[in-house]
C-alpha cells in the first residue's frame, strides 16, 4: 500500500452523513401524501354555491319589479329593483337623453336619484314657474314608492304631483314610444279630443296637456306652479290604467 | 427509479469514496452533505441499468466529480475558506498521513482526480481518461507533472512505493 494509499483511507463518511442522505433520498422519492377526494369536493361544492346564490342575488339586483316616469318636458322612467335602488334610466325625449348624459342615476336608492335629478341644472331649467312635475309610479308598494317621493326636496320645492298607474297603461305607453306617466295624461286629454294623436301628445308639455284638461273639465288649473293632478272624466279612469294613490282617495272621500 | 433498499447498499458501499472525493474539491461540510444528496439523489433516479460494480462505481467518480465542481462555479463557494474537513479527517491520522493529505489538497486542482483515482482507486491512466472524459496523453502529462509536484512536496518516491507502471 502506498502512502497516498494510507493517508486517504483514513477519510471516511461518518455514520451521521450516511443517514442523512439516506434520510434525504427516503423523503425526496417517497409519494406525496395525497388529500381526500372530499376536500375538494367540498371546496367544488363551495364553489358553486357561491357562484349560484352570486348569479342569482345578481339577476334579483337586475331584475325591475318598479317604475317611476317623471315628466315635465323631458319624459324618463327610472327602473327600480327589488330594493327600490335605480338600475336603468331610460328617456324618451332628446332633451332627457341630453340631460342622462351628464347625470349618473343608476344604482342609487330612487329617492336620492330623484333628488339628484331635480337639482340637475340642467333638468332644473325646465322646471320654471309654469312647470307641472308629474310623477307617475307602476309597482306592487306604489303608496310606499309615492310617500318616498313625496318626502324628496325637490318633489316640495317643484309642487311636484304623483298618481299611479298599472302595467297594462305602462306596455301600451311603450308600444307608442311614451313614458307611462305622459302616456297617462294623454290618454286623460284624448277622451275631451278624440282625434288628438300621440305624436300631438308627444310635443305637448305636461303643463300644456293638463290646462287643456283642465279647460274642458272646467277646473281652475292652469298656468302657475301649483297645478293640480290630471284628472279625466270617469269614464276614462276606469278601465284605462287610473290607479289613484292612497292620498288622492282620501282627498276624494273628503271633497265628497 | 431504485429502491430504498438499493439506494441505502449504494450510500454504504460509495459513501467513503464521495467522501474522499468532496475532500480533495470541499472546504466544508454543509457543502458536503449537498454533494452526497444530489450524487445519491441521481442515483437513485438514474434510468440506466449498471453493467456491472465496476461501471456503477466510474459512474458515481463521475457524478460526484462533476457535482463538485458545478458547487464551485458558485461565487459564494469560492469565497469560503473553512477548513473544518480537512482539519477533522487529519485530527484522527498521523503524521505521515496528515503530511501527505496536505501535499495532495495543496497540488493545483487538475491534478488532484487524477492523482487520487491512480494512487488511491487504481485506475489506469486509459480508465481515468475514460472516467473523466479526457485524452489518454492528457491524462498522462497531469499524472507526470502531479507526481513532480508531490515528489518535491513529499520527497522521494515514497508516497507510491506500490503503483501501477503508467
Amino acid at each position: 500500500m502506498n502512502r497516498i494509499q494510507k493517508a486517504f483511507d483514513t477519510v471516511k463518511a461518518d455514520e451521521q452523513l450516511k443517514e442523512n442522505t439516506a434520510a434525504f433520498i427516503h423523503d425526496a422519492i417517497a409519494p406525496k401524501k395525497r388529500r381526500p377526494k372530499w376536500r375538494y369536493m367540498a371546496a367544488a361544492m363551495a364553489v358553486l354555491l357561491v357562484a349560484f346564490f352570486g348569479v342569482g342575488l345578481f339577476s334579483v339586483y337586475q331584475k325591475p319589479v318598479s317604475f317611476i316616469s317623471i315628466d315635465v318636458n323631458p319624459s324618463l322612467e327610472l327602473q327600480l329593483n327589488r330594493f327600490d335602488t335605480v338600475i336603468d334610466a331610460v328617456a324618451y325625449n332628446d332633451e332627457m337623453q341630453d340631460i342622462l348624459q351628464n347625470l349618473k342615476l343608476t344604482n342609487k336608492h330612487y329617492t336620492k336619484a330623484v333628488e339628484l335629478l331635480l337639482e340637475d341644472p340642467a333638468f332644473s331649467a325646465y322646471l320654471t314657474q309654469d312647470a307641472a312635475l308629474t310623477f307617475t309610479v307602476v309597482s306592487d308598494h306604489d303608496t310606499q314608492l309615492t310617500t318616498g317621493l313625496q318626502n324628496c326636496r325637490g318633489y316640495q320645492k317643484y309642487n311636484g304631483e304623483c298618481s299611479a298607474a298599472d302595467t297594462e297603461l305602462m306596455q301600451q305607453a311603450h308600444e307608442n314610444g311614451m313614458s307611462f306617466g305622459k302616456y297617462k295624461a294623454y290618454l286623460a286629454l284624448k277622451a275631451y279630443e278624440p282625434d288628438l294623436t300621440v305624436d300631438e301628445c308627444k310635443a305637448m308639455s305636461m303643463r300644456q296637456i293638463k290646462d287643456k284638461i283642465a279647460q274642458y273639465s272646467g277646473g281652475t288649473q292652469n298656468s302657475g306652479n301649483g297645478g293640480g293632478s290630471v284628472e279625466t272624466p270617469a269614464s276614462i279612469g276606469a278601465g284605462q290604467g287610473e290607479k289613484k294613490t292612497k292620498r288622492q282617495h282620501q282627498n276624494r272621500q273628503k271633497n265628497a | 427509479m431504485r429502491s430504498d433498499q438499493t439506494v441505502r447498499q449504494a450510500i454504504e458501499e460509495y459513501a467513503d469514496m464521495v467522501q474522499r472525493i468532496c475532500f480533495l474539491h470541499l472546504k466544508n461540510r454543509e457543502d458536503t452533505e449537498d454533494i452526497f444528496q444530489t450524487v445519491f439523489l441521481k442515483y437513485t433516479l438514474y434510468p440506466g441499468v449498471f453493467q456491472d460494480k465496476a461501471h456503477e462505481k466510474a459512474w458515481l467518480i463521475r457524478v460526484t466529480v462533476n457535482a463538485c465542481k458545478d458547487l464551485l462555479k458558485s461565487f459564494y463557494r469560492k469565497q469560503t475558506v473553512p477548513l473544518d474537513l480537512l482539519s477533522d479527517s487529519a485530527a484522527a491520522s498521523n503524521d505521515a498521513n496528515r503530511e501527505v493529505l496536505f501535499a495532495v489538497l495543496s497540488l493545483p486542482k487538475k491534478y488532484k482526480d487524477v492523482i487520487y483515482l491512480y494512487y488511491y482507486e487504481g485506475y489506469t491512466a486509459i480508465e481515468i481518461a475514460d472516467i473523466l472524459n479526457k485524452s489518454q496523453n492528457g491524462i498522462y502529462t497531469l499524472l507526470a507533472r502531479g507526481r513532480t509536484l508531490l515528489k518535491q512536496q513529499l520527497g522521494g518516491d515514497g508516497f507510491e512505493s506500490d503503483p501501477k507502471s503508467i
